[in-house]
């Protein structure tokens, strides 16, 4: 009986075990399965990740700038290339791919699920490799960078990276726009990485990036970076620098620097100046001495303040003494007693250090804080400088602050001074970004206008722009005149300060900020040319005067300003041309300097021989005078040697001759074919020389 | 004494083949993936071909055999074997440890024989001790209640064997042997008294052996929380999860696991279970559990009806042999008790031991037909 008791006993025990049993198992596949499966998934799955599209830049134009294109990746899935095939495959991968066949080998044998093997490739070489269909080697899109206008804009733009991350300019600064989001082809594989089959793998689209859309027109760039192509050649300059900015809005309507780089291909660039500064947007990340330019903000200080006004007198000895320090006018002789206009016209130095002196330190460091100078202009581009100021201002650096000269300002923080002048006297912040949108076209974000701070009131700026348009109109701004717009502005020829301290005695920044029509700004223009050292000369109004007319005139016209003689005729006065023959380009270049023509020097030689227009004809302000370079013929009598003229035509033939006071006796038609006397001979200057022409 | 033959047990015949059935569809399901995409090598003897469930379906037709004789052979008849099969397994287990002879497989020396044809004499062990220990206890029913001559001579003759499995060392199957000689020992009426001290000194023999090989406790006590030491030991018991978690109600599917696919080790034998939870889910695996519960029952049966006492407490030590090694591995995949290697039995892939657990069940059975109903 007992052992009947007993194995009842046991078998109680027994029956309670497996029902713990099951209960446990419930616990583990019932309550903890969804948590287990979620660990188990993570164990079991490998990702194939799918690169979304980068979003597409537009102009405010809705023209493409940057675009994204498909481009096949080629990827090695290690597990599924057969061990004793490996170096076969390496070897046609590398054949294809031009690449060393032991590398590839190393990359397709990595103990990963999956490698590249080479990224976003020419359609024709992943068409190639497909077709060999090799086991384990597969394809994943990714997408490809184009810039479509190349070099157009390309500081500002910036580049994106080989994985389509943003890496400098615009592609930088709005990267968490236009990246997306990357999606993933999910599938389970066993525990050596292959793929389990019949599994269905999951697929998560990539969701494509955000497009942006910019106030840069593309038209108006165009024209900026023409003129800078022309800056750069007619003055062989180191660089330059230019912005146009709608002064109501903030709005930059064109950036743009030389040298410059094409994004499609960052790295050339690279290579050409050996330095990846050429990447750099001069623009926001520049900083240089402003001088007259700056002369503005003394100018609306000294309105403000009451100290000065349009027609107090004041009288430029050449020199004014601060501190015991003597310090000069560009024009050493001076200019002798003129009005406050006309300081600002003649852009005396001594008559601002006048006004500064009277504001005093305090009151100018206040002004340029109010102008946004030593602080960033807060623009949607990375890379912003903020200058350098004074950080202990005495009577010597108040002087040379006033006209300019000691601060460290940024071309930005320029054209936004500027604008401030031209807008009534609000500090607008620049932006380059206007809107954002989905790939719907449903807006993201919208950008609006910001007033940073009144700078002054809109009285005091009127004033100010009135005296400006005076500078442009009769002063040291007739360079840029344009005929038929109200335009004003202020030159500037900075020089550039020497590490250790002083300046260097021929390195000089030439630029020039403006503004039109006056009554109606629609444009602000700033140009900076870093160290002309060409044929013209390196005076603001002789170097960047007259690539503000050019740009200006072309923008105006496209934003269909039309111009409006009869508002500027009155003020206008037309310009009598001097004689300039005999003379050398730089005493010519000095002799015009003050009237506000510009030059345009042609041919080669030491003197001027011939100018148009004649001297006496009266043009308006900002016309050019083409002069035409050459030695003096010798005169008549005088032994010379007879040049080589065979296989010139018939007009560069009589203009070879007659350089050296020669004539030529012309026989047929065509190219020249021989010459009597030959060429080498001596004979006197007047002689005649018989040339023959055949077709 | 009067014995009445009847027809055998029609119920435990029923479970059993039942889960032999189970068992072969998952061995082969457990086992294809890694035998397709394997070769044979001396690390991976069995991993190529379908081996293991062509192996498993010839030891289940020979296991048959051996059920059938089983039956067959009167009970009452092993008694003279008795002590034969003691003395022949303590050798067999000390030949185990003699170099040359015994075998060596996943780093353990466990197995005597000519390739393939091995086996284990711990497997054997449990068996003859339980007829041994059947047949000595049924012969001093009335001595039970003393100490020195009821309790002590069969602690003794299960401590020599378990000693000797102890030096394999294969501590799974040492507390098996062990928990089957405690059940007979209860069984056969042992006091009270004496099985709570009997239970205290097992506790103390286990700390001391924890004592000796500090690498058990480790072991004893990552079950509790594997992610602890995900990638050494605990990484068989997250695998078994990952398999069981997934799995759900309903499972997967036939054939449709994933963690089979070189994520658990041993998935077709002492992982099993885990396996057939992910694909047949809590449906597939309390079946499976549920099952051996109704052997568990019918086996306690016949040993509640068996016409003598060496029929009861031999049926008791065979019903305990099966059904404990069942909760063992049981507990194991579950996560329940430190991890042993216990196959689960009439499932799990492995020949001799299926050969074995079948033999007991046809003497099961055998007792069956002499039933007193």
């Amino acid at each position: 009986m007992q052992t009947r008791r007993r194995i009842g006993f046991a078998m109680m025990v027994f029956m309670l075990t497996i029902g713990a049993l099951v209960c446990r198992l419930a616990w583990i596949q019932l309550i903890k399965g969804p948590e287990l499966t979620r660990r188990a998934v993570a164990q079991w799955m490998r990702e194939i990740p799918v690169e979304p599209k980068r979003g597409i830049i537009y102009d405010s134009k809705g023209n493409e700038l940057a675009i994204s294109a498909s481009a096949d990746t080629v990827v090695a899935l290690p597990a599924q290339i057969p061990k004793e095939k490996a170096p076969e495959i390496a070897a046609e991968l590398a054949r294809i791919l031009n690449k060393n066949a032991e590398d590839v080998l190393k990359t397709i044998t990595q103990k990963k699920a999956a490698v590249y093997v080479a990224r976003k490739v020419d359609p024709e070489v992943a068409r190639e490799i497909r077709e060999l269909a090799l086991p384990g080697i597969t394809f994943t899109e990714e997408s490809r960078r184009y810039y479509p206008y190349g070099n157009l804009a390309s500081q500002v733009l910036g580049f994106a990276g080989v994985d389509s991350q943003g890496l400098y300019g615009l592609e930088l600064q709005y990267d968490e726009y236009l990246r997306g989001k990357r999606g993933y082809l999910q599938y389970p594989t066993d525990n050596q990485g292959q793929e389990i089959p019949n599994a269905t793998p999951t697929y998560v689209p990539p969701q494509p990036g955000y497009n942006i859309h910019l106030t840069i027109d593309q038209v108006i760039q165009h024209i900026v970076e023409r003129e800078l192509d022309n800056l750069m050649v007619m003055h062989n300059a180191e660089s330059v620098t230019a912005i146009v900015m709608d002064p109501n809005t903030g709005k930059i309507l064109a950036m743009a620097n030389r040298p410059d780089f094409d994004p499609n291909n960052y790295m050339a660039a690279v290579e050409e100046y050996g330095s990846q500064s050429v990447w750099q947007n001069q623009a926001i990340s520049g900083g240089f001495e402003p001088g007259s330019t700056f002369k503005v903000v003394t100018a609306t200080a000294g309105l403000e303040k009451g100290v000065v006004r349009e027609d107090s007198v004041y009288y430029d000895k050449g020199y004014e003494v601060v501190a015991g320090h003597r310090i000069h006018c560009w024009r050493r002789t001076g200019h002798g007693q003129e009005t406050f206009l006309q300081v600002m016209q003649n852009s005396c130095n001594p008559g601002f250090i006048d006004v500064g002196m009277k504001l005093g330190a305090d009151t100018m460091l206040e002004y340029l804080q109010k102008f946004g100078f030593g602080q960033k202009t807060g623009i949607d581009l990375p890379g912003e400088a903020v200058g350098v100021m004074f950080n202990k201002v005495g009577p010597v650096e108040l002087a040379t602050l006033s006209f300019g000269q000691g601060p460290s300002v940024t071309p930005i923080q320029q054209a936004a001074a500027m604008a401030a002048i031209a807008n009534g006297g609000k500090l607008m912040q620049p932006y380059v970004v206007e809107r954002i949108t989905d790939q719907d076209g449903n807006i993201i974000e919208q950008r609006e206008p910001r007033v940073v701070q009144q700078v002054t009131s809109p009285e005091i700026a009127q004033r100010v722009a009135l005296m400006l348009e005076s500078v442009v109109a009769e002063g040291g701004g007739r360079n840029a005149y344009i005929p038929g717009f109200r335009v004003a502005g202020k030159t500037g020829t900075a020089q550039v300060p020497k590490p250790g301290g002083g300046y260097y005695p021929d390195k000089y920044i030439a630029s020039f900020s403006g503004f039109a029509p006056v009554d109606d700004p629609k444009i602000v223009v700033f140009i900076a040319v870093h160290n002309p050292r060409g044929k013209y000369g390196y005076y603001g109004s002789q170097v960047a005067g007259p690539a503000f007319k050019s740009m200006a005139e072309d923008i105006l016209y496209y934003l269909d300003v039309r111009p409006q003689s009869e508002a500027t005729s009155g003020k206008v006065q037309a310009i009598e041309v001097p004689d300039l023959v005999g003379m050398t380009s730089t005493e010519a270049l000095e002799r015009l300097r003050d009237t506000g023509l510009n030059i345009r020097i042609d041919g080669q030689g030491a003197k001027i021989l011939d100018q148009t227009p004649r001297a006496g004809v009266k043009v308006p302000p900002g016309s050019t005078v083409i002069v035409h370079m050459g030695e003096k013929p010798p005169s008549a009598g005088e032994p010379v040697q007879v040049p080589n003229v065979i296989g010139l035509s018939l007009r560069d033939a009589s203009v070879k001759l007659s350089a050296v006071g020669l004539q030529v006796q012309a026989v047929g038609s065509g190219i020249a074919i021989s010459q009597s006397p030959a060429p080498g001979t001596v004979i006197p200057a007047g002689s005649m020389v018989r040339v023959e022409f055949k077709p | 004494m009067k014995r009445r033959k009847h027809a055998p047990d029609f119920v435990l015949i029923v479970t059993t083949l039942l889960l032999l059935a189970i068992g072969i569809v998952m061995v082969y399901s457990a086992s294809e993936y890694v035998s397709r995409n394997t070769t044979r090598s001396a690390e991976n003897p069995e991993g190529y071909n379908y081996y293991v469930v062509r192996r498993q379906l010839i030891w289940v037709a020979l296991g048959l055999v051996v059920m059938w004789v089983g039956s067959k052979l009167n009970y009452w008849r092993l008694a003279v074997l008795a002590k034969f099969g003691y003395i022949v397994t303590v050798i067999m287990l000390i030949m185990v440890k003699i170099p040359g002879i015994g075998i060596t497989r996943y780093g353990a020396t466990r197995w005597l024989g000519v390739e393939p044809f091995v086996f284990q004499p711990s497997e054997i062990a449990k068996l003859t001790l339980a007829l041994f220990l059947a047949r000595w206890l049924s012969n001093r029913m009335d001595k039970i209640k003393t100490f020195t001559q009821g309790l002590l001579p069969p602690l003794v003759y299960t401590g020599i064997i378990c000693g000797l499995v102890m030096l394999q060392p294969d501590l799974g199957t040492t507390i098996v042997i062990f928990s089957i000689a405690a059940v007979l020992i209860f069984v056969a009426g042992a006091r009270w008294k004496h099985i709570l001290v009997l239970g205290v000194a097992s506790v103390a023999a286990i700390l001391v052996l924890i004592y000796i090989e500090p690498y058990r406790l480790e072991r004893l006590l990552s079950f509790r929380n594997p992610w602890a030491d995900p990638l050494d030991t605990g990484h068989q018991l997250i695998q078994s999860y990952y398999a069981l978690g997934p799995g759900g109600l309903f499972g997967r599917g036939l054939a449709q696991s994933i963690q089979k696919r070189f994520y658990l080790p041993f998935p077709h034998t002492d992982f099993i279970l885990a396996i057939i939870g992910e694909e047949l889910g809590f449906v597939g695996t309390s079946l499976v559990t549920l099952l051996f519960g109704v052997f568990i029952w019918r086996g306690l049966r016949i040993a509640l009806n068996a016409p003598d006492n060496f029929g009861v407490l031999l049926a008791s030590a065979l019903t305990a042999t099966v059904g404990l090694q069942a909760i063992i591995n049981i507990a194991v995949v579950t996560g329940s008790i430190p991890t042993t290697g216990i196959p689960l039995p009439l499932i799990s892939a492995g020949g001799s031991s299926l050969i074995f657990t079948l033999g007991a069940i046809g003497v099961l059975l055998n007792i069956s037909k002499y039933s007193r109903e």
